[in-house]
């Protein structure tokens, strides 16, 4: 299951998140789960600033990584999605 | 001894002055500020025997301990203008102490705060920085053994869950309109993020008087001197908008989280 996010929604690190770095990998805790974040997951977790669109986040996720912009666009909006059901994030 | 801080060369003629070496003295060493080099006029200077029995002295008084044997045995007097402290540990005290900050003990359970007492705490935080007056074999031996513990990751995650719980606070407070009660809880969120970052680096010490020197000592890069000591003066807090710093910090607190390795 996932939330609907759109390119235009500013998502934020909800203030009861904790995060961890353990054994180089981002771990990131919401009230009910935890979760290890891959590398790209990471990236896109860190540019989560509560000012950036999730279409921000898409751009520069797809610069990073050399791919097309409406594939790391929709890659950002899946993981947004699954992140603000886990209750890691919100959207403004 | 030329470039030893001054104290630290007195401590081996004080110790053989007073009789106060016992003869299975496996090492002593200066801590503290002394063995820093950042000691005042005032200050003490703190040393620490480790012998394979039990201290016994008619000038010591005992504290206790939550180890085998049970007490620990302290001896202070005046020397000149300066106030000495002298506390004797056992070769097995110290053990029992390693063996509680073992892997395998993080493994089982991560929250050191239920694991060591003040005093071990101490203990194993001066022990890095001491200055072997006596037994520096010994000393190089334990600081191995230390740096082959989860000493270090025992220290920084009790440091990110002390931030984490004061960030919180400080979110709440703002969200419930009580302002002054924020900044204070984003000045403590601050304090444990900045000795998360010092733990990360085995700059480890719990008091907060030394934490400018020790972070200057550690140099790291995810809080260089200059913000850290911006956001400790509160340097850009505007009393027009304190929600502003408050959010900063909490910001910073996070961002240390997801950079100091556990």
């Amino acid at each position: 299951m996932t939330a609907q996010v759109a390119a235009r929604s500013v998502p934020r690190v909800r203030d009861d998140v904790r995060v961890r770095r353990y054994r180089g990998r981002l771990l990131v805790a919401g009230p009910v789960d935890a979760y290890e974040l891959t590398e790209s997951a990471e990236f896109v977790f860190r540019r989560i600033d509560g000012r950036r669109t999730a279409g921000d986040i898409g751009a520069l996720l797809a610069q990073e990584y050399d791919i097309a912009a409406a594939v790391a666009g929709q890659d950002v909006l899946d993981l947004l999605g699954e992140l603000t059901v886990h209750q890691i994030i919100e959207l403004d | 001894m030329t470039g030893v801080p001054a104290g630290c060369q007195e401590a081996r003629t004080v110790l053989g002055e007073h009789r106060l070496l016992p003869g299975d003295a496996l090492a002593a060493f200066v801590v503290g500020s002394t063995a820093r080099g950042w000691a005042n006029p005032g200050s003490d200077i703190d040393v620490v025997v480790v012998s394979a029995a039990p201290f016994a002295d008619d000038r010591a008084v005992t504290t206790r301990v939550a180890l085998v044997p049970d007490t620990l045995p302290v001896v202070t007097f005046r020397r000149g203008e300066r106030r000495w402290e002298l506390k004797y540990w056992t070769a097995a005290q110290v053990d029992q102490v390693m063996n509680k900050i073992t892997w395998s003990a993080f493994e089982a359970d991560r929250r050191v705060g239920d694991r060591l007492t003040l005093t071990e705490n101490l203990f194993l935080a001066r022990l890095r920085s001491c200055v072997p007056v006596f037994g520096a074999g010994w000393v190089e031996q334990a600081r191995r053994r230390l740096d082959g513990t989860a000493y270090r990751s025992f220290m920084v995650i009790e440091a990110l869950a002390e931030a984490d719980d004061a960030v919180e606070d400080a979110l709440g407070q703002l969200a419930a309109g009580d302002v002054e009660s924020a900044v204070l809880s984003a000045q403590a969120a601050f304090g444990f993020a900045v000795e998360a970052v010092l733990a990360g680096h085995g700059e480890f010490g719990p008091q907060p008087k030394w934490r400018a020197r020790r972070l200057r000592a550690a140099a790291p890069e995810i809080l260089p001197f200059a913000e850290y000591w911006s956001i400790q003066t509160m340097r850009d807090f505007d009393p027009e908008r304190p929600q502003e710093w408050v959010r900063r910090v909490a910001e910073t607190c996070r961002r240390v989280a997801m950079e100091v390795e556990v």
